[in-house]
C-alpha cells in the first residue's frame, strides 16, 4: 500500500509540475419364450407364406394410389435414408401405391405441436418412430396414437400380425404398449440399452482403471490430466435423447442426490460433447477413454475398431424397446400399417439393424434366422444378453415429469461452467492422488462441490434448492422464455459459485496442510516489501526518463 | 519546471509522439501501481482515475498549446493506431479487464483524444466554412431539384429496392434487438446484455486454477504436445480468436502477394495457381481436414516426432485459429495481389528517386498504396471469422459466440433463449463497428494515381540467390502448406485417405463416393437443393441487383440514395447467425400461422422460400458491387442521348444500360452462385428445420454433428463438387469474362 502512495505522489508532483492543473481528489427382468399370439388361422390372410403375407389382403382394401408418408421421427438419417430406399423398393411400398416417405426429424418437445398442427392443415402424420417409450407414452397421454383395432381398421391385422412375433418383455421391459382400452398403442421396433464404450488403448496408454459402472465414471483418476486433456465424452442433453435417458437412468437408478453428484463429476471428467455421435466418434477415434452410449453406437464402436468395446452397467441401466405407432388421424390408414408391419418384419426392417453402419439390437428375433441375420452372430449374442439383462425399475412417468427441468438444469450446473467445474475437480482429484489430502478431505471436497445450492425461485420469490420435487414443479413452465432465462441464469451463476467456494475450501486445506508440514517460505510481508521497493525505483526511472524524453530540448 | 515549459513553447513544437508519451506516462504509472497490489475487475480506484486523468488531460493540453496532431488523421501508422484505440479503449472500459491490457488501453487514450479532438476541429471549420457559403433555396426548388428525372422506373426502381432491403434486412435485425430485451425476471431491461458484458462465462479474466495454453502429456509412453489455447470466456474467445486470425492472414497475405506481384523467379506461374488453391470453399471438411493433419497421427505429428522425439495435436481453440487462418488468409492475398499490381510505378520510382529504398520504399511508399485493397480484404475476414461455424462445430469448440448462438436453434427445448438473441446483437455490433472503422479510415486514404488502371509494365525484377532461397524455402513450403486442406478434402472424397486418420492408400482410391452425390437419391436430394436454391437466388440478387445500381448511380436524393447504396452493403458486415436468427424470429412472428412460420414444423415449414430470401439478401453485395462497377462505366450521356431521341426510360434501361454491362452482370452472377452455393450459417439453423429440402451444407454439418460413419467420404465428395463449381467460375471470369477474380471487391 505504501508503494502505491510512494508512486501516486510521485506521479502526482509531475503531473503537477507539468501542467499547473488543479487535480480534484477522485472518489473516487426375467426371460419368457417367445411366443407366438393366435392361432395360425385366425388371420383375414389365412395361411399365406411370409415374407408379408398380409400384402394381398391390405391391397384388396380401400386404399389412395401414389400417395406419399410423412414420418415423425427421432432416428438419424442413416436409418432414414436406408430404411427409405429399402421400403420404397420393397414389394410393400410398389403393391400399395406408396411413392414417397418423407421423415420429419424434429425435436421431441415440438412433436405434440406438429402432429396437431398436420392434423389442422389436412398433411396429418402417419407414422410416429423412434425417440423412446417416454416421447410414446407422451403423446399417448395426449391421445395423439391410434389405437390399433381391427375391428375399426382392418388393415391393422397386419401389424398385429407382425406385433405377435416379439418377445413379451425384453430385459424386463415391456415391448408392446396396450392402453386401457385394451388395445395396442405403440410396438417396439427395436431394442436399446445404455451404457459406455471404452477404448482399451487409451485406457491402456493413460494407466486407468476399467469402468464397469456409471459411477466408475466419476473416479479421480479420470481427472489426472485434466484439464486439458479429457478422458472422459459425454453429450449435452438437449442435443441427445439417448444422453438424456443416460442422465435419467443415472438418477433412478442412484436416487436423485446421489444421481447429480455422479452426474456432476462424470460432467466434471468430460469433453461435453455437442451429440450422441460425437462422442461415439471420439471412442473409435481415441480422443478419449470412455463415452456414454446407446448400445447400438458401442456395437458400431465395435465394428469400427478393435480396441472398442460396449459394457452395459449391470443392474444399473435399463433395456427398453424403441416403438412406432400410427398416428391418430392419418389419411392413410392402409398404407401406414403397412410401413408399420414392414418395419417390424424379419424380412424388411428388422434387417435394416443389422446393417454395418447402424448396428442396432431387433426387437423380432426371427431376423436372426434370415441369411441376413446369420451373418451377426455379435448381434445375436447382444441381443441375447440384452433378452437377460438386469434393468433396474426405471419409471417413465418419473423420467417424464423432469425431464426439461433435468436437461436445463445439466446445462446450466454442468455445461455452462463447465470450465469452472472442471478446473476445480481437477485440482481436487490430483491433490487426492499425489496425497496432498486425505480420503475424508476429499470426501468432504466433493461433496461440497456436488451439494445442491439456493437459488431464487421465480415463481415464488423463495430461496429454494433444486429437488426432485422442485424439478416436478418447474417443468411445464421451462417453456416461457423469460423463466427459462431466469432459472438459467441463477443456476449458472449458483454452480459457478459453488465450484469457485470449493476450491477456496481446498486452497485452505493445502495451505494448512503445508503450515502442518512446517515449509516456511519467505514471509508475505517481505515480500511485499522487495516488490514495493523495486517498483518505486523502476517507477520513479521510468517517469524520470520518458518525461526527460517528452521535454528536452 | 512549469515556467520554463511556458517559456520554451515558442521555439519547440510537440507532436503526435509527445501526446502518445503522455499516454505512456500514464500507462506505467497504472501498471506499477496495478503490479504492486492488482486489483479486482472493474474497480476504479482513485490512482487508477488519476492515470487516467494524465492520459486524458495531458494530451489536451499539450493540443491546446498548439501540438501538431494532424497525424492522427493523415499518417498511415498513426491514423492506424487512433482508430485502433477508439474501438480497443471503450471495450477494455466495458470488459473492465485488468492489468496489461488495460495500461495498453491507457497508452493509446491519448490518440484517441487527440483523434477526437481533431475531428471536432475539423467539423467546426468546415461547418463554418459551409455556412458561409449557403445559398438558401426555397423549398418548392429543392423538390423539384430533386425530383430532377426522376421518372416513374427509376421511382418504383428507388422505392423497391428500400423496400424488399427494409422488410428482409432492417426488419428482422431490429427484431432480433427487441427479443435480445426480453430481460429474466426481475431484471432490468438490459440485463441480457449485461450479463454477456460481465458474467464468467463470457469474460473470464480470473484464472481459478493455472492454466497453460499448451503442454506435454505422457501417452503410455510417447510424449505429446497438445495444443488447445486458452479460454477466457465466449466474448472475449471469439474477439482474440478473430483478431489474430485477421491480424496473422493479413501478414501472410502481404507476404505471398508482395512475392508474387513484385519478384520474378522460375516456377512463379506455378506457386501463383498454386496459392488459388486454399480460397477454395469446402465447408467442415477443411477444417477437419485440418484436426487430421493436425492430429495425434497425422504428419506434422510424425514430422515433430522425428526431430523432437514428441507427437504434436492441435485441438480447441488452437485449432479453430489455425483452421480459420488457413482457410480465409488468401482473401487477403487476392485483394492484396489486385491493390500491389494496380500501383503506378511511376510513384515507387519517384521515391526511389528521392532515396526511399528496400523496406522503407514498401513502408512509405507501397504499403500505403495497397492498403484500401489490403484493409477491404482484412476486413471481410474478420467477420468470417467471428461468424465462422464449421471449424468450432468439427473442433467441438463451445466457448466461441457462433457456436454459442448456434447452441440455441439445435437445442431441442425448442425456445431460443434471449440471451442468445442479445448475443447475436453484440456479434453484429463487433462486426459493425470493425467494418465501418477500417471503412472510415480506408476512406480517407485512396490516392490518387495519375494512369491507375492503366496497362503499364509491372514492376517485378528477378531475385537473387537469397531471395530465391527464401521463396522455394518458407514461401512455397508455407503456400503448400496451405493448401493441403483442399488436398486432403480431394484424397477423402476419393477414398485416398480415410475418414478417421491420416494416411495415404493409393490402392483403396475409388470414385464411389462421388459418383453416388447423383446416383443415390438422398444424396442427389441435397446437391439438387443446393444448385436450385443457388440458381434462384442468384436470379433474384441479380434483378435486385440491377435495381439497386441504377437507382443509385443515377438519382441523387438527399439521404435516400445513399441509404441505399449502405443497405446493399451491409449485409456485408451482418454475420451469418444474425441473419439466421433476425429470419427466425421475423417468420415466426409476422408469417405466424403460415408455412413460413418455422415453428409450425418440419411438414410444414416451407424452409426453401425462406432459405432462397436469405441467400439473396446475404450475398447481395457481392452482387451489387459488379453491377456497380458496370453501371457506372456507362456514360449517362449515352442515356440522355437515347432518351433526346424519344426512348422512354425503360427501353433505355433494358436496350442501352443493360446490354453494355451483361459481363459485369454475368461475373457478378457468378461469385454470387459461389458464395451461395457454399453457404453455411443460415442453411445449417433454418435447414435444420427442414432436413428434407436443406442445402448440402447442411448435410455436410449433420454429418459431423448427427454422426454418419461413411458420411465424411460424402462430404469430402460434396467438397470436391463445390471446388469445381469453384474452378468453373474462376476460369470463366479468368478466360471468358477477361476480368480479374477478386473474390471481394475492394
Amino acid at each position: 500500500m505504501r508503494a502505491r502512495v510512494v508512486v501516486g505522489l510521485a506521479a502526482l508532483a509531475l503531473a503537477f509540475s507539468m501542467l499547473l492543473l488543479p487535480l480534484a481528489s477522485l472518489s473516487s427382468a426375467p426371460t419368457k419364450d417367445i411366443v407366438i399370439a393366435g392361432a395360425q388361422n385366425e388371420w383375414p390372410w389365412g395361411n399365406k407364406p411370409e415374407p408379408f403375407p398380409w400384402l394381398d389382403y391390405l391391397k384388396s382394401l380401400p386404399h389412395e394410389e401414389g400417395v406419399t408418408l410423412l414420418v415423425l421421427t427421432r432416428h438419424e438419417s442413416t436409418i432414414t435414408e436406408k430404411a427409405s430406399r429399402e421400403f420404397l423398393n420393397s414389394e410393400v411400398a410398389k403393391e400399395l401405391g406408396i411413392k414417397n416417405i418423407i421423415f420429419g426429424r424434429s425435436p421431441p418437445v415440438q412433436w405434440v405441436d406438429i402432429i396437431k398442427s398436420g392434423i389442422e392443415r389436412g398433411r396429418p402424420i402417419d407414422v410416429a418412430w423412434g425417440g423412446g417409450p417416454t416421447l410414446f407414452n407422451m403423446l399417448d397421454d395426449q391421445g395423439l396414437l391410434e389405437p390399433l383395432n381391427p375391428q375399426a381398421q382392418s388393415a391393422y391385422y397386419a401389424v398385429l400380425y407382425e406385433a405377435s412375433k416379439l418377445p413379451d418383455r425384453i430385459g424386463g421391459a415391456p415391448t408392446i404398449k396396450y392402453g386401457d382400452d385394451g388395445y395396442i398403442h405403440w410396438i417396439g421396433a427395436a431394442v436399446s440399452s445404455f451404457g459406455f464404450t471404452i477404448n482399451t488403448s487409451m485406457i491402456q496408454k493413460y494407466d486407468l482403471p476399467t469402468p464397469e459402472t456409471w459411477e466408475d465414471l466419476a473416479r479421480p483418476e479420470f481427472a489426472k490430466y485434466l484439464p486439458e486433456k479429457e478422458l472422459v465424452g459425454v453429450a449435452d442433453p438437449t442435443k441427445s435423447t439417448s444422453n438424456t435417458r443416460m442422465y435419467e437412468i443415472i438418477l433412478q437408478a442412484y436416487g436423485w442426490d446421489e444421481g447429480w453428484k455422479i452426474l456432476t463429476l462424470m460432467a466434471a471428467n468430460s469433453h461435453i460433447y455437442g451429440g450422441s455421435s460425437e462422442v461415439r466418434d471420439a471412442v473409435i477415434r481415441g480422443d478419449i477413454a470412455v463415452g456414454i452410449t446407446i448400445d447400438f453406437y458401442g456395437y458400431t464402436a465395435q465394428q469400427q475398431s478393435p480396441y472398442c468395446k460396449y459394457i452395459m452397467p449391470q443392474g444399473k441401466t435399463i433395456v427398453n424397446a424403441d416403438p412406432i405407432a400410427i398416428i391418430k388421424g392419418t389419411t392413410k390408414p392402409v398404407q401406414a400399417a403397412a410401413f408399420v408391419a414392414w418395419v417390424l418384419s424379419e424380412y424388411g426392417g428388422q434387417q435394416l439393424w443389422l446393417d454395418k453402419d447402424i448396428n442396432r439390437l431387433p426387437i423380432n428375433p426371427r431376423v436372426f434366422n434370415t441369411s441376413v441375420g446369420k451373418e451377426r452372430p455379435d448381434l445375436y449374442e447382444a441381443f441375447e444378453t440384452a433378452l437377460h439383462a438386469k434393468s433396474i425399475n426405471f419409471s417413465e412417468k418419473l423420467a417424464d415429469e423432469t425431464e426439461r427441468a433435468m436437461q436445463v438444469y445439466f446445462v446450466a450446473t454442468l455445461i455452462k461452467p463447465h470450465d469452472t467445474l472442471q478446473a476445480v475437480w481437477a485440482s481436487i482429484a490430483k491433490a487426492y492422488l499425489n496425497g496432498s489430502i486425505t480420503k475424508e478431505q476429499f470426501e468432504m471436497l466433493v461433496k461440497n462441490l456436488t451439494a445442491p445450492f439456493e437459488f431464487r425461485d421465480p415463481l415464488t420469490g423463495q430461496n429454494v434448492t433444486f429437488t426432485l420435487e422442485y424439478a416436478k414443479t418447474i417443468n411445464s413452465k421451462l417453456g416461457q422464455p423469460d423463466i427459462y432465462q431466469t432459472l438459467m441464469n441463477e443456476w449458472s451463476d449458483g454452480a459457478t459459485k459453488r465450484y469457485t467456494d470449493t476450491l477456496l475450501l481446498l486452497k485452505q486445506m493445502l495451505k494448512q496442510g503445508e503450515q502442518a508440514g512446517g515449509t516456511a517460505t519467505a514471509g508475505p510481508t517481505e515480500q511485499t516489501k522487495t516488490k514495493t521497493l523495486i517498483v518505486v525505483a523502476v517507477g520513479i526511472i521510468l517517469i524520470a526518463g520518458v518525461a526527460y524524453f517528452l521535454f528536452k530540448k | 519546471m512549469a515556467g520554463s515549459i511556458a517559456s520554451d513553447s515558442l521555439e519547440r513544437s510537440y507532436d503526435i509522439r509527445h501526446v502518445l508519451g503522455t499516454g505512456i506516462i500514464a500507462a506505467t504509472l497504472y501498471y506499477l501501481l496495478y503490479y504492486v497490489e492488482p486489483v479486482e475487475r472493474g474497480s476504479l480506484g482513485p490512482e487508477e482515475a488519476l492515470a487516467w486523468l494524465v492520459a486524458i488531460l495531458l494530451p489536451l493540453a499539450l493540443i491546446a498549446r498548439g501540438a501538431d496532431v494532424s497525424k492522427v488523421r493523415f499518417s498511415f501508422g498513426w491514423s492506424f493506431a487512433a482508430i485502433i484505440s477508439y474501438v480497443y479503449v471503450p471495450l477494455i472500459l466495458l470488459l473492465g479487464v485488468p492489468g496489461l491490457p488495460r495500461a495498453v488501453a491507457i497508452a493509446i487514450t491519448p490518440l484517441m483524444v487527440a483523434a477526437f479532438a481533431y475531428s471536432l476541429k475539423e467539423f467546426i471549420t468546415q461547418y463554418r466554412a459551409m455556412k458561409s457559403k449557403q445559398i438558401r433555396m426555397p423549398l418548392h426548388r429543392r423538390i423539384r431539384s430533386t425530383l430532377y428525372k426522376l421518372d416513374l422506373l427509376l421511382a418504383s426502381f428507388l422505392v423497391g429496392g428500400l423496400t424488399i432491403l427494409t422488410v428482409f434486412l432492417l426488419i428482422p435485425v431490429l427484431l432480433i434487438l427487441w427479443n435480445a430485451f426480453t430481460p429474466p425476471i426481475g431484471q432490468p431491461f438490459y440485463a441480457n446484455f449485461k450479463r454477456i458484458f460481465t458474467s464468467y462465462e463470457y469474460v473470464r479474466l480470473i484464472e481459478l486454477t493455472p492454466e497453460k495454453p499448451w503442454l506435454f502429456i505422457n501417452e503410455g509412453g510417447t510424449r505429446l504436445l497438445l495444443i488447445k489455447g486458452k479460454n477466457y470466456g465466449i466474448l472475449l474467445n471469439s474477439m482474440i480468436n478473430s483478431v489474430i486470425v485477421t491480424s496473422v492472414a493479413t501478414i501472410l497475405g502481404i507476404i505471398v502477394a508482395f512475392v508474387l506481384s513484385r519478384y520474378e523467379f522460375p516456377g512463379k506461374r506455378i506457386l501463383r495457381v498454386l496459392a488459388l488453391i486454399p480460397l477454395f470453399v469446402t465447408p467442415f471438411v477443411n477444417s477437419y481436414a485440418i484436426k487430421l493433419i493436425f492430429g495425434p497421427t497425422g504428419p506434422i505429428s510424425r514430422i515433430t516426432e522425428i526431430l523432437f522425439g514428441f507427437r504434436t495435436q492441435i485441438d480447441g481453440l488452437a485449432g479453430v485459429t489455425l483452421a480459420q487462418i488457413m482457410a480465409f488468409y488468401p482473401i487477403v492475398y487476392l485483394n492484396a495481389y489486385a491493390a500491389f499490381t494496380s500501383i503506378d510505378p511511376s510513384l515507387e520510382e519517384q521515391a526511389e528517386n528521392l532515396g526511399a529504398r528496400g523496406f522503407k520504399l514498401f513502408r512509405t511508399v507501397t504499403l500505403p498504396l495497397a492498403l484500401p485493397g489490403i484493409a477491404a480484404g482484412s476486413i471481410i475476414v474478420f467477420i468470417f471469422s467471428l461468424e465462422d461455424l464449421g471449424a468450432p462445430i468439427v473442433f467441438s469448440e463451445r466457448n466461441l459466440m457462433s457456436y454459442a448462438i448456434y447452441q440455441n436453434f439445435i437445442n431441442y427445448t425448442g425456445t431460443i433463449l434471449p440471451e442468445a438473441a442479445a448475443l447475436g446483437f453484440v456479434m453484429l455490433a463487433l462486426a459493425l463497428v470493425g467494418f465501418l472503422a477500417i471503412k472510415s479510415y480506408v476512406g480517407l486514404r485512396s490516392y490518387a494515381m495519375l494512369s491507375k488502371g492503366g496497362r503499364w509494365k509491372p514492376r517485378s525484377r528477378k531475385l537473387g540467390p537469397l531471395g530465391l532461397a527464401a521463396v522455394y524455402l518458407l514461401l512455397l513450403p508455407l503456400v503448400i502448406f496451405t493448401m493441403m486442406p483442399q488436398l486432403t478434402v480431394t484424397m477423402m472424397a476419393l477414398n485416398i485417405v480415410p475418414a478417421n486418420t491420416f494416411k495415404i492408400q493409393l490402392g483403396e482410391a475409388t470414385l464411389r463416393y462421388f459418383l453416388a452425390l447423383f446416383k443415390d437419391p438422398h444424396l442427389f436430394m441435397y446437391v439438387r437443393n443446393t444448385l436450385s436454391y443457388a440458381l434462384t437466388a442468384v436470379v433474384l440478387a441479380v434483378t435486385l441487383s440491377i435495381i439497386i445500381a441504377y437507382a443509385v448511380t443515377r438519382t441523387r436524393i438527399r439521404f435516400v440514395t445513399g441509404f441505399l447504396d449502405a443497405l446493399s452493403t451491409i449485409p456485408l458486415a451482418i454475420p451469418g447467425l444474425v441473419v439466421a436468427l433476425g429470419y427466425y424470429y421475423f417468420f415466426s412472428s409476422v408469417f405466424r400461422g403460415t408455412s413460413l412460420d418455422p415453428t409450425s414444423g418440419p411438414t410444414v415449414f416451407q424452409a426453401w422460400i425462406v432459405l432462397i430470401l436469405a441467400y439473396t439478401i446475404r450475398k447481395l453485395p457481392f452482387v451489387v458491387r459488379s453491377v456497380y462497377a458496370g453501371v457506372q462505366q456507362v456514360h449517362e450521356n449515352l442515356e440522355e442521348a437515347a432518351m433526346n431521341l424519344g426512348a422512354t426510360r425503360r427501353q433505355t434501361v433494358f436496350g442501352i444500360v443493360l446490354p453494355l454491362i451483361v459481363a459485369y452482370v454475368v461475373s457478378g452472377a457468378i461469385v454470387g452462385f459461389i458464395y451461395i452455393s457454399t453457404e453455411v450459417s443460415t442453411s445449417i439453423t433454418l435447414g435444420a428445420i427442414r432436413p428434407d429440402q436443406a442445402p448440402m451444407t447442411f448435410y455436410m454439418m449433420d454429418v459431423f454433428l448427427g454422426g454418419q460413419l461413411e458420411g465424411i467420404q460424402y462430404v469430402a465428395a460434396m467438397g470436391l463438387l463445390l471446388i469445381l463449381f469453384q474452378l468453373i467460375a474462376i476460369i470463366i471470369i479468368i478466360y471468358g469474362l477477361k476480368q480479374s477474380y477478386a473474390f471481394i471487391g475492394a
